[in-house]
């Protein structure tokens, strides 16, 4: 959003800091959106954020994400409903990147992203079987025959 | 590419199982591995409804408020027994006359404790009532099962009952290694409900006393009067006993109306009103409690809790969620009962459903669980 600015007052220069992808994209956001992430916090608090901060484990496309997410939350005056919908259409993603955004705020200490992406995964198993949950997920990593027993004796209760 | 959920780092995953019902976690710890050990520790914070007992089913089911679905847990233990429940814990009477009690049966650790059976019970009468009821359960052989404490948290705990439900609504009361119950000598007025209360069982009969009970003191066992409920109180269809979040005594009163049963007979049912006072027994007053707050009472034929509640339970505040509590069980309901159940809003007076389904059983009604594990 861009206002016809014909104020005499010249516009207080937002403190910015970059972003470097592992794929070599820099990204600016501003600080007080980038305070979110108490990774980056602490760099900024330290003085290290001067310079592009390497992110050697978030690619470009998340990165982009993630900081179009910090700088939503950092928008004043956004009220709480239409917030939430924004966060929903947010999370409205394939798997993998679920699985990024998770790792990312992870990584970057977004406890927002984190609880979000998180929250959508559980959701997404919420009155699902075992098996439709690893055919969700591609997860192949499956009991042997003597654990599946196990688990389905130590397990009352009853998919369906 | 494809990302391997199985190797998303373990505190990762516990996150994204954190929220999950007791089902869903179950579910969640059966995919995997990795996903197994990473699940979160079972834990609850919200009741759930135990449905009525569906003749010749091993499985019972439960309906979890949260996510608004029912879920079905192996569960043979409690076939065609009559349930009561108090702190999460189930008391099952089965048609042998022998007496149960089960950890939370949404945990996934089992527990069960043996209680003496109800030929056990000090009164004479029962054994003509176990005969003359035996193809109908035993509904109001025992009406009330209230524990001072979850077995699994003091060695030292109590189980009062009150029996004789029919009747004379007497008060028997048990500790672990007893081999019967012993009766709690009362005024002779039939109980209507029993809560554990800042160290001591309080009953509340039915001409208005509220009596008390150190379970814990010297034999015999008696319950002394500590206050009387004014007159205006009185002529209720139902009163409970329940101990406000906050730490204060209240009596809720609950209101129905006679009602046509299927088989053409008057039963009560039908509520449609509460009203909740807070009786202070230091100063022996009272006062009616317009508003709950932020918290929600659950009565039925559990003994009756109270929940502070918020946006992420999927609970209202300020009501109070009922179950059929009006149960004549007798060979003209033999479809069972269970169907007078809501949530009663304390602000207007409004009355809508919990559950949407219908659940009735002749012999074991729909209760509340406790969260408690």
């Amino acid at each position: 959003m861009s206002s016809s600015s014909s104020s005499s007052l010249p516009p207080c220069p937002k403190k910015m800091i970059t972003l470097k992808s592992s794929d070599g994209e820099t990204f600016q956001i501003e600080e007080t959106a980038a305070l979110q992430s108490k990774t980056l916090e602490n760099m900024i608090d330290e003085n290290c954020a001067s310079t592009p901060i390497p992110l050697r484990s978030i690619n470009g496309k998340i990165l982009a994400k993630v900081v179009e997410f910090c700088n939503k939350h950092a928008e004043v005056g956004v009220d709480a409903e239409s917030l939430h919908a924004w966060d929903a259409e947010f999370v409205n993603v394939e798997y993998t990147t679920l699985f990024d955004y998770i790792l990312a705020a992870n990584f970057l200490e977004i406890p927002t992203l984190l609880d979000l992406a998180s929250g959508v995964v559980g959701d997404m198993i919420k009155g699902k079987t075992p098996d439709e949950i690893r055919k969700m997920f591609n997860i192949n990593d499956a009991f042997s025959p003597e654990e599946e027993e196990e688990v389905r004796r130590a397990n009352q209760w009853a998919f369906e | 590419m494809g990302r391997n959920w199985a190797d998303l780092p373990p505190e990762l995953l516990g996150l994204c199982s954190q929220d999950l019902c007791p089902n869903d976690l179950s579910a969640f710890r059966a995919v995997c591995h990795t996903w197994r050990s990473a699940a979160v520790e079972e834990s609850s914070d919200v009741p759930w409804l135990m449905l009525g007992d569906k003749t010749g089913e091993r499985c019972r089911e439960f309906f979890c408020l949260p996510c608004q679905r029912i879920h079905k847990k192996l569960l043979p233990q409690v076939k065609e027994t009559t349930c009561f429940s108090s702190r999460g814990w189930v008391l099952t009477i089965g048609r042998d006359w022998e007496l149960h009690m089960l950890k939370n049966p949404m945990s996934r650790h089992s527990h069960i404790i043996k209680l003496p059976n109800l030929e056990k019970l000090p009164d004479a009468e029962v054994e003509d009532l176990l005969m003359h009821h035996h193809a109908y359960g035993y509904g109001d052989i025992i009406v009330k099962f209230v524990l001072s404490d979850s077995p699994t948290a003091s060695v030292d705990y109590r189980v009062m009952v009150i029996f004789n439900g029919h009747n004379s609504g007497q008060l028997g009361l048990w500790k672990p290694g007893d081999k019967e119950w012993t009766e709690v000598i009362t005024p002779d007025s039939f109980n209507l409900d029993v809560i554990f209360y800042e160290g001591c069982f309080y009953a509340l009969n039915d001409v208005g006393d509220i009596l008390r009970c150190n379970a814990y003191g010297p034999t015999p066992f008696k319950a002394k009067r500590v206050f009387t409920m004014p007159r205006e109180l009185m002529g209720w269809e139902q009163m409970y006993l329940v101990q406000s979040t906050t730490g204060s005594l209240l009596v809720v009163l609950r209101q129905g109306q006679w009602v046509v049963s299927r088989q053409g007979q008057y039963k009560s049912g039908g509520t449609f009103e509460f009203h909740v006072f807070e009786i202070n027994l230091k100063t022996k007053s009272w006062k009616g409690v317009k508003t709950l707050k932020n918290t929600s009472l659950f009565l039925g034929r559990n003994s009756s809790f109270p929940l502070e509640v918020d946006e992420k339970h999927h609970i209202k505040p300020n009501c109070i969620y009922f179950t059929d509590d009006f149960l004549d069980i007798s060979p003209y309901t033999k479809d069972g009962e269970g169907d007078d159940m809501g949530i009663y809003h304390l602000e207007d007076g409004t009355i809508e459903p919990h559950f949407q389904g219908k659940s009735c059983s002749p012999h074991s009604p729909p209760i509340w669980i406790e969260p408690n594990f």
